[in-house]
């Protein structure tokens, strides 16, 4: 088995940005999830409300995946992998003193 | 009743859930290159994916059905699985354990065994924790077969069988980074679920005082409502256990070494990127987790006060593992029906899958390796794990109905972790902590331990002696396992030779590596620092104790 080392080498910094980004996964099936409840929430009838304690928890559900689905979509695209990896990468290849006081 | 009406609309939700979770493993396929990108993600993944796929492959069965039969049958006592048990477990593992994982480079927690005893020891425990895997993995796939059976009138071979091909797909196509991805995407299909369940249900019992005042008017009573009332020596609560049994039997020994030994959960901290992430995987995991009883005991609860005759187990409705589900059908209109139920196959799918990948890693590498074939090529190492994944499941498809027996799938488990972990752990830590220890006491100690808690099971089954519940029973098999392990590694480690201290390196406590590596001017914010993380979580739960007592 070949010995690996904790920095990270050229091939991994690469690999990571061609990592799938879960956040943007999660974002989309949320978001369609939001979208289907919306639908149910917004044709729901009375019995629907009766059952759940008199609310209509489709559509309020709806509203909170709708919500984080657009959060998760935001934040993938903000901060992409690559970028978090290659400032990871930094605090291994400066030669700036070791463990500097706390900003 | 538990027979739910699904709409196409439900039935549309699981479908889509099902496609996203194979398009996941399709995709990590394409980023396999070598055996430790399958086995352990490359060790490339931020804290957060790993941290939350480390509730994640805990969330499953054991939590979603266990913690709730447990919160309707023992009240708000069970938050010491929690608060006692799994958080202080989890801080000692980030702060304290895991710089010898982590910075040993060991790929799995048996090859740690390897390291600071010898092969004996090592070859025992990957083979039990083998064996424990596919038991664990068993009750999740045997939970998903009866719940879909109970409420979508599938049959349960059916039920596994699609789920268990599912997670069987996945798993080999893309590896620990497709379960591990998967697992972060649970859970949060898993709060979607549970939150609108438990806020539904709560406004309907006329919200927390409301929920109270019936406890009160209930079997469970006035002691359902604490978490130590009557927990004195003698005194009655409703776990049947007093607080030595609790807070040494549950908290100490089958928490710290389910969380701290389990490779299933240590195995994503393995999988983080540097240090820093692989030490608060543990931590950030831990903030969750406090909430989560909030999530499956107030349903315990609930379903205790609104189903008649619930606990007596007449039909499935009134069975304590099925509180949950009886919610859903209860209370759950179509829509969120669809999402509550992919809830529940996703909580079942990650505690499978979570077993299953961290099964296939030990037996690739600490039995297939260190014993049958060295120095193969990383594709062939591959594709054994592939084998091995589908022998895995094949296994837990049988055990499933292993786990058909017991009534409260909390206490099955709680069984097999006091067989397999509570030795475990006093191994461990004498490791760790006592550089003296020597490779044939380990071995003679962990050997010694597994048989002290199979025969505590045995007298207690056979009633040779008396103990008020069998969950109780686990929480002194537990006892009996860690002191009986701890005394016979002491003293035949002081009649050997101990290993040569050189060799003991990164592997005890003092000897330490990888710690002093330079952090990233991110890892060093303070909010990162995982002994600040450690205490917040520590904290939080000292104050919930005090306003649970």
């Amino acid at each position: 088995m070949a010995e690996e080392t904790t920095e990270f080498s050229e091939d991994q910094v690469e690999k990571a940005a061609s990592l799938l980004d879960i956040r943007k996964i999660i974002g989309g099936l949320l978001g369609v999830y939001g979208l289907l409840l919306l639908g149910a929430g917004l044709f729901a009838s009375e019995a629907d409300k009766e059952k759940a304690a008199g609310v209509n928890i489709n559509l309020w559900v709806s509203l909170a995946l709708l919500l984080a689905s657009v959060l998760f979509i935001a934040w993938g695209f903000t901060r992409p992998l690559v970028d978090e990896l290659e400032e990871g990468d930094e605090g291994f290849t400066a030669d700036e003193p070791g463990t500097r006081a706390q900003p | 009743m538990l027979r739910i009406d699904a709409s196409v609309l439900d039935y549309a939700i699981i479908a889509i859930y099902f496609v996203v979770v194979l398009g996941i493993g399709f995709g990590a396929k394409r980023l396999l290159k070598t055996d430790l990108d399958f086995f352990l993600s490359g060790r490339s993944l931020p804290a957060w994916i790993t941290g939350l796929a480390f509730i994640a492959a805990n969330l499953g069965a054991l939590e979603v059905l266990g913690m709730a039969a447990n919160g309707a049958q023992y009240g708000v006592a069970t938050v010491h699985f929690y608060w006692i048990g799994a958080i202080p477990a989890m801080v000692f593992l980030g702060i304290v354990m895991m710089p010898f994982y982590y910075g040993s480079k060991v790929r799995s927690v048996p090859e740690w065994l390897r390291r600071r005893y010898n092969r004996p020891t090592h070859l025992f425990n990957a083979i039990s924790f083998a064996l424990a895997t596919v038991l664990i993995s068993g009750v999740n796939l045997f939970a998903l077969g009866l719940v879909l059976s109970l409420m979508l009138g599938w049959s349960i071979s059916t039920a596994i069988v699609i789920a268990a091909f599912i997670v069987l797909a996945y798993i080999t196509l893309g590896g620990l980074t497709s379960a591990i991805y998967n697992e972060v995407l649970q859970f949060f299909i898993i709060m979607a679920a549970l939150v609108p369940l438990v806020t539904v249900a709560l406004i309907d019992v006329g919200g927390i005082g409301g929920l109270a005042d019936q406890i009160r008017q209930s079997d469970l009573g006035e002691p359902g409502l604490h978490a130590w009332e009557g927990l004195g020596i003698g005194g009655d609560n409703p776990l049947g256990a007093n607080w030595i049994a609790t807070v040494f039997g549950l908290g100490f020994v089958l928490s710290f070494g389910y969380w701290t030994t389990n490779f299933a959960e240590v195995q994503r901290a393995l999988s983080a990127n540097n240090m820093s992430a692989a030490r608060r995987t543990p931590l950030i995991a831990a903030y969750p987790k406090i909430f989560i009883p909030a999530l499956v005991v107030i349903p315990g609860l609930v379903a205790l006060v609104t189903v008649d005759d619930f606990g007596s187990g007449s039909s499935p409705a009134t069975e304590y593992n099925n509180a949950i589900p009886a919610l859903i059908a209860e209370y759950l209109p179509s829509g969120m029906l669809g999402i509550a139920v992919t809830g529940l196959i996703a909580a079942f799918m990650a505690g499978v899958a979570a077993n299953v990948s961290a099964f296939n890693t030990v037996v690739t590498y600490d039995l297939y390796q260190d014993y049958i074939r060295r120095d193969a090529d990383p594709a062939h190492y591959i594709r054994f794990g592939r084998i091995a994944t589908v022998v895995g499941i094949g296994i837990s498809i049988l055990t499933a109905f292993i786990a058909k027996g017991y009534d409260n799938i909390m206490n099955y488990v709680q069984l097999l972790f006091s067989y397999f972990n509570a030795p475990l752990f006093a191994t461990f830590i004498i490791g760790m902590f006592w550089r003296r220890a020597t490779p044939w006491g380990g071995f003679a100690g962990l050997v010694a331990g597994t048989f002290g808690a199979f025969m505590t099971h045995q007298l207690y089954s056979r009633g040779t002696i008396e103990i008020a519940s069998p969950l109780a029973a686990d929480f002194w098999g537990a006892i009996v396992a860690f002191v009986l392990d701890a005394v016979v590694t002491v003293v035949v480690s002081l009649a050997t030779q101990p290993k040569p201290v050189e060799e003991l390196r990164g592997l005890v406590w003092g000897m330490a590596e990888g710690t002093d590596v330079k952090l990233s001017r991110r890892d060093r914010l303070w909010w990162r620092n995982p002994k600040v993380l450690g205490a917040g979580a520590i904290v939080i739960v000292i104050i919930l104790n005090i306003i649970f007592i």
